[in-house]
């Protein structure tokens, strides 16, 4: 759990550049907030196949407008709104619009995307890092939603889901206020 | 009442404490927020002695040497230490014959540093460097440029600093439990988000009136729901659980330190609190068992006597 938010971007000496992007979701504690916020979610309605897949794309556009220098760099705070969000509506567990799931799911995964641009400039090597970021998010989103969909055959997983989604909330709001304090 | 004696700047310590070492150390005084949080905003690292006065209430002694020794041992290179009863001065002062000679003795103007004629319990200078020498880990971390206060693990030990805060988070577990489903797990959900929304009051600054009194008063209540076994219908109770909830998240918000990790404290915390509640949760299992009942509701007078003590300031 000794993630920080500023190695998050950093890179593992060693393992090659698709490896390093790859990894790079889940060095990244607020991602990390996002995507299993994200995960519980879908899982939570068992049909997420079009709400992953807006995810992916999102991911894909967020990754490309980090080199296209469009858009400037992304605020350390602005995926923690995503995740408290996200974490809002695992807690609250109500059944939304199927549109409100995929604004969600289209924004975070461009905010993902967007908070994922590698310190290189552009070139091979960045593009290298951004696809084993793209992949990375991809099984990862997959994963958590695939085994969160097994939640409700248990009620017990079912408000273990809700806890967790009210714990990325109130992290997402602490770390909000911490970082408006500094 | 204990005072505590620091020395405070670093250079200081480093010109006359080579043979010890530093130990970073951070003490949050809740009874005065701000003294505190401007003490710590201008120091961050300190070496601490602890001096131990006789005060009026001689037995409640033993119990802050215990702790600070615990605290020494387990956590002052990783964590940051809660403690009410710590007095802080900050005024330089001449070395007294009872104090370790490394010590500067300081004083906050308006708050005053109780001294007794023979003191019962003194941290010694030979028993002070093993203390240092013990938390001298603690160094590594205060020179690599960040808080001791960041990271998962500072901001999970510092919801387990405060027996009021734990009891009533306790509590609230219980009280579920005995409540049942879907109550069991809605306070649960509901207390660590309104807590962060306090939490997030506290952190810029928004002031709320008597917030410890209302921090003992959730001890009080929840303990006495607890022992009589109340169930009011599920949105009083989340009502109840969210009111307390602010308090408990302001008095920690207003406490947080300015974090060099702000996420991993924030997941530690919240983290902490949540297992905190679950508990609460697992003893309130108990109650499946009629002589479980009776341990639970017995277990809700214990938080309500407590409760009560944090507000006559006993404890």
């Amino acid at each position: 759990m000794y993630l920080h938010p500023f190695i998050a971007h950093g890179s593992i000496d060693g393992i090659g550049e698709l490896w390093n992007g790859l990894l790079h979701p889940l060095r990244s504690p607020s991602q990390l907030l996002v995507i299993t916020g994200l995960g519980l979610y879908a899982g939570q309605r068992l049909r997420f196949k079009n709400e992953i897949a807006f995810f992916i794309i999102c991911v894909g556009l967020g990754l490309a407008c980090t080199q296209s220098a469009l858009i400037p760099e992304i605020s350390m705070g602005v995926p923690c709104v995503a995740s408290a969000v996200v974490g809002a509506m695992v807690a609250l567990r109500r059944p939304f619009p199927k549109a409100v799931g995929l604004i969600v799911f289209s924004g975070s995964g461009f905010i993902v995307g967007w908070d994922s641009a590698p310190e290189v400039s552009p070139g091979w090597t960045s593009l290298k890092i951004l696809a084993g970021t793209w992949i990375g998010v991809g099984v990862l989103i997959l994963n958590l939603a695939n085994y969160a969909s097994m939640v409700p055959k248990k009620a017990w997983l079912k408000i273990g889901a809700r806890v967790l989604g009210s714990w990325i909330t109130a992290i997402s709001a602490l770390y909000l206020a911490l970082l408006v304090k500094r | 009442m204990v005072a505590v004696n620091y020395a405070a700047p670093e250079r200081d310590l480093n010109r006359r404490m080579d043979s010890v070492g530093l130990v970073s150390f951070r003490v949050v005084n809740i009874k005065d927020a701000n003294a505190t949080q401007r003490w710590m905003t201008h120091q961050t690292q300190f070496l601490v002695a602890v001096k131990f006065h006789r005060g009026k209430k001689g037995g409640q002694t033993s119990n802050h040497l215990n702790f600070i020794r615990f605290c020494f041992k387990k956590f002052l290179p990783i964590g940051s230490i809660r403690c009410r009863t710590l007095e802080f001065c900050s005024q330089v002062d001449n070395h007294s014959r009872t104090s370790p000679p490394i010590m500067m003795t300081h004083h906050i103007p308006g708050q005053q540093c109780l001294e007794s004629s023979r003191p019962q319990w003194r941290i010694t200078s030979p028993l002070l460097t093993i203390l240092l020498i013990l938390g001298g880990g603690a160094t590594t971390h205060a020179h690599s440029g960040t808080d001791t206060a960041a990271g998962f693990i500072s901001g999970f030990v510092h919801p387990l600093f405060g027996l009021d805060h734990i009891v009533a988070m306790v509590a609230v577990g219980l009280w579920g439990a005995f409540l049942g489903a879907p109550a069991v797990w809605m306070l649960p959900v509901i207390f660590p988000m309104v807590m962060a929304f306090g939490g997030a009051l506290g952190v810029i600054g928004v002031h709320i009136p008597a917030v410890e009194t209302g921090i003992a008063l959730s001890g009080i209540i929840l303990g006495i729901l607890v022992l009589f076994a109340v169930k009011p219908p599920h949105w009083i109770a989340a009502i109840v659980v969210g009111f307390f909830a602010i308090f408990h998240g302001h008095a920690h918000g207003s406490e947080l330190p300015s974090a060099a990790s702000p996420l991993t404290f924030s997941i530690g915390f919240v983290t902490s609190t949540g297992l905190l509640h679950l508990g609460g949760i697992g003893l309130g299992l108990l109650t499946r068992w009629p002589w479980g009942k009776t341990v639970i509701r017995a277990s809700g007078a214990i938080i309500a006597s407590i409760g009560f003590c944090f507000l006559m300031h006993w404890l």
